[in-house]
């Protein structure tokens, strides 16, 4: 008696710990089974509390665990309990002496549910669930999963497997109730490794899982994000037999999977064995790789894609191609953008009635790429695009233009390039407008187009200024920031003789006034070439122009004198710098200090210097820090904070 | 973020009661802004999570309890309401709506967002971007002056869809312009970059040997650490110091100069890096 005492306390200790894992569960069969239960007022002690906990235990048998623990480990010890319980009178209190009358209703494990606690639809309330076979278990879960009945279809499979056949044996089911069984369960939302166990019991009951087994774990997979096990999954489905080769959806699902965690490389294998089985991925299936390809910048995967969706004439989404195109411009990849803008245009072409509207922002970013590519076709789509979305009512911004001029210099496609200066130079020309000369400076905004004439010597100047004379020759108008740009070049090579001519040029062949711009590039020929008498009377003509000199006017007035050794001058030039409200920069400081140190007038260096912490510029002894030790041929050391 | 989301709500509501209030201690600040709500002060037409600047108009006490708890949005229990008969009412002033447009393209100028809220009354001045502490853009801070402005803005971003690409949104939010982002970032907006990748060892020699040609302003560079962005994101251990990224903030004369840098600049090195650079606005 003592000893019964104990085994209960012990079963009872079990059934509050609440541990609802295998080895307690374990245990508590092992309890059960050392209790000789002949006696029914142990019986109906045990198992009154036992039926308050049934669903319970019933109910842990959702992850296959239970199964595992009823069907293999302790069936014997159970089937003996079972024997025991039957023999035994029953309890008072227990609703039914049938429910142990007959072998079918002998249930193994601890879910011994009397009929008030059954579930009320089995069996369409006619069959009792032991007298179920497996078809019949099948059509019984089918047509409860038909009326949405989700958490009866999953208990009616965790309850028939409990019980045994007329034989004794086991309730084996068939492949369709687990299949129906996987079905509710993930409408259910059950976890991915649970319905994997599902699987694997499967297989080791020897069941041989379909695509559909394994595409109903592929769908709970895809809910929890969870790619790798997504492509184990097809990996087993790709070596399993021909009932469960995966189908379009299952490559759709890894490949999505594998996109949104951005594993790009995996999710263009498993697309080409789907191509190779013969199977086209969907439109999502294609935009999520895209938007993956945007986020990882993986821009050259991305182009493989577009090409194919433009084979098969689809059309991604607007937000994914937009997207990408930003992405290809972060990395410079062209070819991508120009892609992305095709469908882009596309997209607008396709639906005249609602326009695209691009921000002029990224359309600048793309002609940016586009320059820095040389890519022509890239710049005017994008500039197409760019005109189309502005609408004939709006002016581009400055920088567009720039951006533009640079993409046609970058290019070689000068006359393009001119002609966008031309345009920039209506729009923008008009000082009394209060727009920024530094817009049309061919030392700031038109600095690339400069760059890319004078790059390949006079020859190429030369190319420039013949073509531009030929647009005059012909009639059309040929703006002075195109000329202006020339004589920069020339400027830029350090020929002087080419210089002043072009300079001349303005007046006598296109009849055109010179404006600051002008000035500015022949002062900057003269001055480099140490001719400051030229640099005097030039500054004089300026004058006698009307033209106001600007600060770009000074300082190359101050580098003149600084080239010539003339500090005085130079400090002369400063203080009318900043007499007229300029306020001067950090190189043409630092080079009129350095001249100072070296002819050594230490007090105009300390004004210098005074001048440019004023100013907020790094100090001048700051300066040459890290040129010093590169041309020493030292290592660098780690800078200190 | 919450930090220094947090920050700036308390600094907003220290400013604000600081405005309202000669003395503001530290017991009335929290009564009122965490505890208290909106009394009858706040525009009846006025949704509760509307943000409602404090008005610059001395008001009385009861009333600026009201608009310091407005502007955080918090409920008020019912005793403390005032009596809306025994309290002198503030003559009405202007309340700003501030507003979060979120998802705008990711390179779009302000210029962009004012064409396309055209007709709305928008100035570049009431668009603030709101970068987060790794200095990314977040989203856009509008201001509005009245509340039919901003549901007039709302129509014209149902009726226009798209802006490169995207669908922007449109939210009642409390002004975030306000924390130490915006303040390390204030003097740089609208000609500036923002120079990412910078190596460790990178002085302010080499930034402007980076920018060498183009016209950088007086006190043109601002070192920034930032944490590093990993990927995928791994669980820091509490032993591991926290990895930094070292940005630079880049001050142009210009906006045209900036422009000019980054597209010409975009990609270039800098010491041993490829230096990864956007416009701040």
């Amino acid at each position: 008696m003592a000893y019964r005492r104990e085994a209960l306390n012990c079963l009872y200790r079990q059934l509050n710990a609440k541990h609802k894992d295998v080895t307690s569960l374990a245990l508590l069969s092992r309890c059960l089974s050392s209790i000789p239960l002949s006696n029914s007022k142990f019986s109906a002690y045990l198992f009154g509390d036992l039926h308050a906990r049934g669903l319970v235990i019933a109910r842990l048998g959702g992850g296959g665990s239970v199964r595992t623990v009823s069907s293999k480990a302790h069936c014997l010890q159970i089937s003996q309990l079972e024997a025991d319980i039957a023999a035994s009178n029953p309890a008072p209190g227990f609703p039914a002496p049938s429910a142990f009358e007959t072998p079918v209703n002998r249930v193994p494990g601890f879910s011994i549910v009397p009929a008030a606690l059954k579930p009320s639809g089995f069996g369409s309330g006619t069959t009792p669930l032991g007298r179920l076979d497996a078809t019949l278990l099948s059509r019984e879960m089918s047509n409860s999963l038909s009326h949405g009945r989700l958490e009866e279809t999953v208990r009616l499979f965790d309850d028939w497997v409990k019980l045994t056949d007329a034989a004794g044996n086991p309730n084996k089911p068939n492949i369709l109730a687990y299949n129906l069984l996987l079905h509710a369960k993930l409408r259910l939302g059950a976890h991915p490794d649970g319905m994997y166990q599902i699987i694997n019991e499967m297989e080791s009951a020897g069941i041989i899982p379909t695509q559909l087994t394994y595409n109903f774990v592929l769908r709970s997979v895809f809910r929890q994000r969870d790619s790798r096990l997504a492509e184990k999954i097809l990996e087993k489905m790709e070596q399993a037999g021909p009932e469960a080769q995966p189908d379009g959806d299952s490559y759709n699902f890894v490949i999505a999977l594998c996109a949104l965690d951005r594993r790009i490389a995996p999710a263009l294998k498993h697309m080409q064995s789907m191509y190779e089985r013969g199977f086209v991925p969907s439109k999502t299936t294609y935009n999520e790789l895209l938007v993956a390809c945007a986020r990882v910048h993986r821009t050259r995967f991305a182009v493989a894609l577009l090409k194919e969706l433009k084979t098969q004439q689809l059309m991604p989404q607007v937000q994914t191609v937009g997207e990408l195109a930003i992405a290809s411009t972060e990395v410079d990849d062209a070819e991508c953008a120009l892609l992305t803008l095709e469908f882009l245009t596309q997209q607008t072409l396709g639906r005249p009635s609602q326009p695209l509207n691009m921000d002029e922002g990224g359309m600048v970013a793309l002609l940016g790429t586009a320059a820095r590519t040389g890519n022509g076709s890239l710049n005017n789509e994008a500039w197409n695009l760019l005109t189309s979305s502005l609408g004939p009512g709006r002016i581009p911004n400055p920088a567009s233009y720039c951006a533009r001029v640079h993409a046609c210099a970058s290019a070689g496609d000068f006359e393009t390039a001119f002609n966008t200066v031309r345009e920039m130079e209506l729009a923008f020309g008009n000082l009394q407008g209060g727009n920024d000369p530094e817009i049309l400076s061919p030392c700031s905004s038109l600095r690339p187009l400069v760059l890319a004439i004078a790059r390949a010597g006079p020859g190429a100047l030369d190319a420039a200024y013949y073509k531009l004379a030929e647009i005059h020759a012909s009639g059309r108008p040929v703006c002075l920031a195109a000329i202006n740009s020339v004589l920069q070049g020339c400027a830029n090579i350090w020929d002087v003789d080419r210089a002043y001519q072009t300079f001349e040029a303005i007046s006598t062949t296109f009849g055109l006034t010179p404006d600051i711009h002008s000035i500015n590039a022949l002062l900057d020929a003269f001055g480099k070439a140490r001719k400051i008498s030229e640099v005097q009377r030039l500054y004089e003509y300026m004058k006698e122009l009307g033209l106001k000199p600007d600060h770009r006017t000074y300082d190359l007035l101050i580098t003149a004198h600084v080239i010539n050794r003339d500090i005085e001058a130079a400090m002369g030039a400063l203080t009318t710098l900043m007499d007229d409200g300029h306020t001067p920069m950090r190189d043409t400081l630092f080079k009129v200090w350095r001249r100072c140190r070296r002819e050594g007038d230490v007090k105009a260096a300390d004004k210098l210097r005074a001048l440019m912490k004023s100013l907020g510029y790094r100090d001048c002894y700051l300066g040459e820090g890290r040129r010093r030790l590169i041309s020493a041929g030292l290592p660098v050391p780690a800078a200190t904070y | 973020m919450w930090g220094v989301r947090a920050a700036a709500a308390l600094r907003l509501a220290q400013q604000r009661s600081t405005s309202a209030f000669q003395q503001p201690s530290f017991l009335s600040l929290f009564s009122t802004d965490l505890h208290g709500e909106p009394t009858t002060e706040a525009a009846p037409q006025v949704a509760p999570e509307v943000v409602v600047a404090a008005t610059q108009v001395p008001v009385p006490e009861a009333a600026a309890d009201g608009d310091s708890g407005a502007n955080l949005g918090f409920p008020e229990p019912a005793d403390l309401q005032a009596p809306a008969a025994a309290t002198p009412r503030a003559p009405p002033g202007p309340k700003k709506i501030y507003a979060r447009l979120s998802n705008a393209p990711k390179y779009a100028f302000k210029s962009d967002i004012l064409w396309f809220f055209e007709g709305c009354n928008l100035t570049p001045d009431q668009l603030v971007t709101i970068y987060d502490e790794k200095y990314r853009q977040r989203f856009l801070q509008v201001e509005f002056d009245s509340m039919e402005s901003f549901r007039l803005a709302q129509r014209v971003l149902v009726r226009k869809g798209r802006l490169g690409g995207r669908y922007m949104k449109l939210d009642v939010d409390m002004r975030l312009d306000v924390d130490d982002i915006h303040t390390s970032v204030k003097g740089f907006r609208g000609q500036s970059l923002l120079m990412m990748q910078l190596p460790t060892d990178a002085t302010s020699e080499d930034v402007e040997r980076f920018f060498q040609g183009y016209n950088l302003a007086g006190y043109s560079t601002k070192f920034l650490r930032v944490p590093k962005e990993t990927f995928p994101k791994k669980p820091s251990k509490m032993s591991v110091p926290p990895v930094v990224e070292r940005r630079a903030l880049v001050k142009f004369a210009t906006p045209l100069e900036s422009l000019r840098a980054l597209r010409e600049k975009q990609g270039q090195f800098c010491l041993d890096r490829a230096i990864e650079l956007r416009f701040i606005q």
